[in-house]
């Protein structure tokens, strides 16, 4: 409601420019986890000395505390030890899905965007057709044919989820191909080459930078789903869905064996999504 | 005596301190009687208005010595009774109807809505009402209209459904916000009856816009604003007629009407035209699968160095015949023939773009809005040099381009949305000299810009033509600023044209019925 | 009436070849599945059938014949209302999606319904109010990044086993629907809430929400009235996104809470490879998608009747 006062006029406040804003402390906070989860894919032994894999029957269920801060599992071994180590597994499984899906998402945009009108409603119909087989009855039909494995879980999940991220590019594509700019250019007499190099392909392509940033978050908890499910990396390995679903025959004892690697799951994908929409608006904001 | 305003001001905080909107706003308003704010974008109208109803926004801070309605001190009310006041003691109208009523209602619903907030009769009682209401503001057909959503109803209905659920309640006191902006002249010219009509039945008006011409033509009382402060109040007559502040004689004179009409010279006719068009057709396949003509044999001719005006109502066809000119539309039927060699051609055998290609650069256009129509990761400096290599100038004198349009270099770094809308438009206008053309298409260019600005603007224009004997064909849908411009004349009509002529003869004497009408509307609006 | 007759064709024929692309997508699957399609149709390799049965098997389903025929007898069966046999089950692949396919739709319809509900009770007081719109957001965008399987897991534990307030698993009651659906709506509250609040607070910077104010109006009508239903229309577009979303997460829920459904039989039809049964669920799922994706139309002209005669 407004306020009314009686108050004279105020006059210029200090400036609040320098301080750190809070609407910043998320994406910092985002980009520094992604950080370290980086480095626990590429050199997990820089982040821990413990080996993943060593059995302890002795130190088996035990609750988190300093020794082990995650817990161990039914075999003693370190639950945090773990989803480090695990982060490799499911950072892979997320980027190659993410990286093929975009691939598939971007051959088909340029095609229905630039081939013309058959091309243009064949992609129409291609994404209309796709968008009735959900990412995860799509990829289970997959792995019904590839077999299990992390490599046929990549193809799976990458080729079933390219339907949401081409709806999504070709979208972009065929926006940037009616805008305002595109026609100028030909206004100005420039070949439709020149057009589709220097306004289409950049200006449609920018916003993959965010999609592929939130993209990976959410190809990491499809792959999961898919390695709960049985269809990933077999046990013992260290993969966070496969650890889950271990932990879910002892949900009654240990908890913890579930809670760490799920929470590692959702933390991976909060922060994908928070730096994913501070890269949208520093991208927006340089535009408008 | 129902409004007393003394020493308003309203700031909203920024973070980089506080801005004030509104500084020291003191009037009275009394019934039957109009007092208008003028001022262009920024000057605080709006928020005075929104001020005055208690819907400036949670951040504004409004301070005034003294502020009443009707006796009732404004400033101690709690929300609970700003809420008892707004629709009864204060009624407000926005701008365009189309958006200021609810867009998935009918029109009846939102003027009941006025009534129901107030619990106001029965539901009978309401319906009645709106009716009646309908009737009042002079809706033909109430209870057919009543049960239409804005979107199907015309402009001038629309706004005055949006009036009727204002005045539902009869409240003392109406607020109108630029109640006529965007809206063609002889719909503008309904709405400044209605209004006035308002005004004799005992309502005071307090009313906001950028159109001196209709401010002219309402208001007793009149306060010029820039940038938050007062610079002019008085009698209406005094200070439009004989202002006294610098801005104010800068806002009075900005207006093109104002402006000595074009000195037509009668250079170009001789030689063989720059630009034909014939019998250009268009259908286009409405929402139900019918094909309504869009153009209906459009034909005219422009000679070089000379414009050529294109005039009518929203949705005559202007923009489309602008852009079968730039070969950006294919017509289903006609031929327009630029610089002695075909250009565009209708059907299915239309010229290919690859043969108009190299003679693109010969002819330009600038836009309505020009924001759209920069690429947004470009500078200013990129836009000029791919504009300056289109035309094979590879020398890059991008300097000398910003000091034709009289803008300085430094903005060679900055981004199209950093700039203001008479920046935006300059940058336009130097990308399309940039080319060299003979013929610039110019689409409703000052439309959205400030009348000072758009002054400016328009002397750019007579300028560069003068200068580098450019045509141009140049659509508007005011008046004034094609009395200004042109030469010449198509004055269009549901996608046909209904007169043609030298400038001169049809803004004077026009022939065609609905010409006349364009131009009683003009009148109307601008007599002062 | 010719151009909404017209209309209605175009549907039916597009939702026509969605199945018939759905049938080819599952008789590709069959075909690049390792393994003979044959074993598979007499029981698997366990059940060593004799080299006459197989040829006479080979012969009774066309697949000594050329793939182009084989394909259009598939077609022709499915066009029949005939999915074959599924050799897990030893029954009509119909009669398991008869028996399956109710508590499915079930979960989903309880599970959509609530995230509606969640979503809405997140968005509507919220939305543009300074603290409390900040925090209900950030537990939306919390809540769309919770995996359904992990959150179903986390509830099992706290609700079921520790404090025993919900059974653990089965399909009989309400009861036993109350986890299952919260594993699914509470993300899924998170997308809808997200995409909800957007045009939510896009819907209250509009001029006739300032006109409507003025009217008098308080700020919960004019949310109530005026925004709300401008903030639903994207939303229903999303539900039907989330329909199909639905059943391929119901697969992790109903293994987690050993709930009979379709996505339970899905996953075990995967692991047997018992394709007849596989493909026979991936056609219900495309044909829900599509019939979810007709009542949403006819539902977002009902919210935004300008729409009537726009749409294709």
């Amino acid at each position: 409601m407004t306020s009314l006062s009686l108050a004279p006029s105020v006059g210029r406040l200090p400036s609040r420019r320098r301080l750190p804003r809070p609407g910043h402390l998320g994406p910092a906070a985002a980009v520094l986890f992604l950080a370290l989860l980086s480095i626990a894919a590429l050199a997990p032994h820089l982040l821990i000395h413990t080996d993943p894999l060593a059995i302890a029957p002795r130190e088996a269920f035990h609750a988190p505390s300093m020794a082990h801060p995650f817990g161990t599992d039914q075999s003693g071994r370190d639950i945090l030890a773990r989803v480090i180590y695990g982060a490799r597994q499911s950072l892979a499984l997320g980027c190659g899905a993410i990286t093929l899906s975009l691939s598939i998402a971007t051959i088909l945009a340029l095609i229905g965007g630039l081939g013309g009108r058959i091309a243009e409603q064949g992609v129409r119909w291609l994404i209309d057709i796709l968008f009735a087989f959900p990412v995860l009855v799509l990829a289970l039909l997959c792995t019904a044919t590839l077999g299990s494995g992390i490599g046929p879980l990549i193809v799976a999940i990458g080729v079933s989820s390219a339907a949401g991220y081409t709806r999504m590019v070709f979208g972009q594509v065929l926006s940037v191909r009616g805008a305002g700019y595109v026609e100028a250019a030909r206004a100005l007499g420039h070949s439709p080459a020149r057009i589709v190099v220097r306004h289409i392909l950049p200006n449609a392509f920018r916003p993959l930078v965010v999609t592929a940033t939130m993209g990976v978050g959410q190809t990491v908890v499809w792959s999961a789903a898919l390695s709960f499910l049985g269809l990933g990396a077999p046990p013992p390995a260290a993969e966070w869905g496969t650890m889950l679903s271990m932990g879910r025959d002892f949900i009654a004892e240990a908890w913890w064996m579930t809670f760490f690697p799920g929470l590692a799951i959702v933390v991976t994908m909060l922060s994908t999504t928070i730096a994913g929409r501070a890269l949208q608006r520093a991208i927006e904001g340089r535009g408008s | 005596m129902i409004l007393e305003v003394e020493n308003l001001s309203v700031s909203f905080p920024t973070p980089t301190g506080e801005h004030v909107a509104v500084h020291d706003l003191s009037f009275t308003l009394q019934p039957g009687r109009v007092v208008a704010l003028v001022g262009e974008s920024g000057s605080g109208k709006s928020v005075t208005a929104r001020s005055l109803i208690g819907l400036a926004g949670a951040q504004a801070r409004v301070s005034a010595r003294r502020l009443s309605l009707g006796g009732q001190d404004l400033r101690t009310l709690s929300p609970r009774d700003w809420r008892a006041l707004r629709g009864r003691d204060i009624g407000m109208v926005l701008q365009d109807a189309l958006v200021a009523l609810d867009p998935l209602r009918p029109v009846g619903r939102e003027i009941a809505e006025s009534l129901s907030a107030h619990k106001w009769g029965t539901r009978a009682e309401r319906n009645e009402r709106v009716h009646n209401l309908l009737e009042q503001v002079g809706i033909p057909d109430p209870a057919l209209r009543a049960r239409q959503r804005p979107d199907e109803l015309s402009g001038g209905l629309r706004q005055r459904a949006l009036i009727a659920s204002a005045i539902a309640l009869s409240p003392p006191l109406l607020i109108a916000d630029e109640p006529t902006t965007a809206l063609d002249p002889s719909v503008q010219a309904q709405i400044l009856r209605l209004l006035g009509r308002l005004r004799d039945n005992g309502t005071g008006l307090l009313l906001i816009s950028h159109d001196l011409g209709f401010v002219a033509r309402l208001a007793d009382h009149v306060i010029v604003l820039h940038h938050g402060a007062v610079v002019e109040q008085g009698a209406t007559a005094q200070v439009l007629g004989r202002p006294v502040h610098a801005y104010t004689r800068t806002l009075r004179d900005a207006d093109p009407v104002r402006h000595p009409p074009r000195a037509t010279a009668h250079h170009g006719t001789e030689t063989a035209p720059l630009l034909t068009a014939d019998g250009l057709s268009l259908d286009r396949r409405g929402p139900d699968g019918v094909a309504r003509p869009i153009l209906s044999d459009v034909g005219f001719s422009l000679h070089p160095g000379r414009t050529l005006g294109l005039i009518g109502e929203s949705g005559s066809g202007k923009t489309t015949t602008a852009r079968i000119v730039m070969g950006l539309t294919q017509p289903d039927t006609g031929e327009v023939t630029f610089l002695g060699e075909r250009w565009v051609r209708g059907g299915r055998q239309g010229v290919p773009e690859g043969d108009r290609r190299p003679r693109r650069r010969a002819m330009a256009m600038i836009y309505q809005d020009p924001l759209g129509s920069f690429d947004p990761r470009w500078t200013v400096r990129d836009i000029l040099a791919d504009a300056l290599s289109a035309a094979g100038n590879r020398d890059h004198a991008i300097a000398t381009l910003l000091d034709r349009v009289r803008l300085p270099a430094s903005i060679a770094a900055r981004r199209p949305a950093s700039l203001s809308g008479g920046q935006r438009q300059r940058v336009a206008i130097a990308r399309a000299v940039a080319v060299r053309p003979a013929l610039i298409v110019c689409d409703e260019p000052v439309s959205a810009l400030d009348v000072s600005v758009q002054a400016q603007v328009l002397d750019l224009l007579e300028e560069l033509q003068r200068e580098l004997n450019m045509a141009y064909l140049f659509i508007s849908h005011d008046l004034g600023v094609i009395r200004r411009m042109c030469d010449d004349v198509l004055v269009m009509q549901s996608g046909r044209i209904v007169e043609a002529g030298p400038a001169a003869e049809i803004l004077t004497a026009p022939r065609h019925p609905f010409t006349r009408t364009l131009l009683d509307a003009a009148q109307d609006l601008s007599a002062a | 009436m010719t151009h909404l007759l017209h209309r209605a064709a175009w549907r039916l024929l597009g939702g026509l070849l969605v199945l018939l692309a759905a049938a080819s997508l599952t008789f590709a699957a069959l075909h690049l599945t390792p393994g003979d399609p044959v074993t598979a149709i007499l029981g698997g390799a366990a059940a060593n059938p004799t080299p006459e049965a197989i040829a006479a098997a080979r012969h009774e389903y066309g697949l000594d014949r050329p793939l182009a025929v084989q394909y259009g007898l598939y077609i022709a069966r499915i066009a029949r209302g005939d999915l074959g046999q599924s050799f897990s089950q030893h029954m009509p692949v119909i009669a398991v999606l008869r028996a399956q396919a109710p508590p499915t739709l079930a979960l989903m319809a309880a599970s959509l319904a609530v995230a509606w509900l969640l979503a809405l009770l997140s968005v509507v007081p919220t939305a543009r109010r300074g603290m409390a719109g900040a925090i209900a957001s950030t537990l939306e965008t919390i809540s769309a990044g919770l995996p359904q399987f992990w959150l179903g897991i986390l509830l099992l534990w706290g609700l079921a086993f520790e404090w025993r307030l919900l059974p653990p698993a089965g399909n009989h009651g309400l009861q036993a629907l109350v986890l299952p659906t919260l594993s699914l709506a509470i993300p899924l509250a998170g997308f809808i809430a997200q995409v909800m609040r957007e045009s939510f607070d896009l819907a209250l910077d509009q001029p006739f929400i300032l006109t409507a104010r003025a009217r008098g109006l308080s700020d919960g009508a004019v949310r109530l009235r005026h925004a709300l239903r401008h903030a639903l229309l994207p939303c229903i577009g999303l539900s039907t996104w989330a329909v199909g979303a639905l059943v391929g997460n119901a697969v992790a829920i109903e293994i987690i809470f050993s709930r009979q459904g379709l996505g339970r039989e899905l996953f075990l039809s995967v692991a047997t490879h018992d394709m007849p049964l596989v493909s026979g669920i991936v056609l219900f799922i495309a044909l829900t998608y599509i019939l979810a994706g007709l009542a949403a139309d006819t539902l977002i002209v009902l919210v935004d009747p300008r729409l009537k005669g726009t749409r294709p």
